[in-house]
């Protein structure tokens, strides 16, 4: 059997509640059974927790530091470190387009070979836009963005 | 950059991780070190009674390996928080206090760990030949005795105390529903409220407080002669 008031001697606990509700609730919590033991049960885990917390190993958050920032490159590292749930995704896009696609004018039916076949041939791309980026060099940036700012001239 | 980042006030943390979030976006990576020195302990804390999970429970010979399996995954999971938190810092959104959200991360990460270590990728085997594997990279589990003499690590008596202490909250942790387990350890160690773990959850404010009282009500049966 638990008291209905448990939830504001929990906040009072914590101290989540207002000043004027806290008051009310301290008392209650004294006169009611059911609430002291919830607050020993709190207690006494609170102590057990402090007294085998440890803290954080030496040079973790250093090493911590060294690995989000080579690891935090956005989007593009995302996806080509995890190219298996890019290809995923996209494999999804494709199979809801091409459904509503299908079933607009009359259903067609997808074979699972046909998904497959087009799974595969994504993850194959995927895999070659991975390793024509490890691969590229400089120069080919260069050469891809002279072209995009001679086709804006040209608009 | 000269950053005031004294204020140890609640209000004022947050005031203080939100400074070091903003200088962090705007290129400045040792505020990123401040904001992981800021929470690092708690965290740490955190995520190495998530990586627990009950270790050994029911291979009481095994509790002190099981625990440092527990204490290597909680490592790994650190890290992987930062790179994620470092990665999607553009997701933060400042009206939201940061421990709210990193601890968010965390959360989200150590559930994807233990997810992937529930079939039996972790085991005490693996353990008891001495090594675990950290990134791929097989990693002592215990540390030279030399690493530890003249440290700051406590004497054998406190170590002892502080592993019966670990043994039994661990033990009655274990026996909460994942959902109890999760709400109680948010609240203790995130500093989040509970409209925020609420939030943070998807769930009902009370939905939140029922968890906690009964998390509350079963460890004061399980740890009723404790020690």
């Amino acid at each position: 059997m638990s008291c209905e008031n448990e939830g504001k001697t929990l906040l009072l606990h914590y101290g989540e509640l207002p000043p004027a509700e806290a008051a009310a609730a301290r008392v209650h919590a004294e006169a009611c059974p059911d609430c002291r033991r919830l607050l020993a049960g709190l207690a006494r885990a609170e102590a057990l927790l402090a007294a085998s917390d440890a803290p954080a190993p030496a040079g973790l958050a250093a090493a911590a530091l060294e690995r989000a920032l080579a690891g935090g490159q956005g989007l593009l590292s995302w996806l080509f470190i995890d190219w298996r749930r890019a290809a995923a995704a996209a494999a999804g896009v494709m199979l809801m387009f091409a459904v509503f696609r299908g079933a607009a004018p009359q259903p067609r039916a997808v074979s699972l070979e046909t998904i497959e076949a087009g799974l595969e041939d994504l993850e194959y791309s995927i895999y070659q836009a991975r390793v024509d980026f490890s691969t590229r060099e400089i120069q080919d940036f260069d050469y891809e963005y002279a072209d995009m700012e001679s086709g804006k001239d040209s608009v | 950059m000269e950053r005031n980042t004294d204020d140890m006030s609640p209000q004022g943390e947050d005031n203080n991780d939100a400074e070091l979030v903003r200088a962090f976006r705007g290129g400045d990576e040792a505020a990123l070190g401040e904001l992981i020195e800021r929470h690092r302990d708690r965290l740490y804390a955190y995520l190495r009674r998530l990586a627990g999970d009950g270790s050994g429970r029911h291979c009481p010979q095994s509790v002190s390996r099981a625990l440092r399996v527990a204490d290597a995954g909680a490592e790994d999971m650190f890290q992987d928080t930062w790179i994620k938190v470092a990665r999607n810092i553009g997701a933060y959104r400042e009206e939201n206090k940061f421990s709210a959200w990193l601890f968010s991360v965390a959360r989200n990460t150590a559930m994807d760990a233990l997810r992937r270590r529930r079939p039996g990728n972790v085991s005490l085997d693996a353990a008891s030949a001495g090594d675990t594997m950290r990134h791929g990279v097989p990693v002592p589990l215990g540390r030279p005795l030399a690493e530890t003499i003249g440290s700051a690590e406590p004497g054998p008596e406190a170590a002892y105390e502080a592993s019966e202490s670990r043994r039994a909250i661990d033990g009655a942790l274990a026996e909460l529903s994942p959902e109890q387990r999760e709400v109680f350890l948010l609240r203790h160690y995130s500093g989040m409220s509970f409209r925020e773990i609420a939030d943070a959850l998807g769930v009902p404010i009370g939905t939140a407080l029922a968890r906690a009282s009964r998390a509350a009500a079963k460890l004061r049966d399980k740890l009723a002669g404790e020690i």
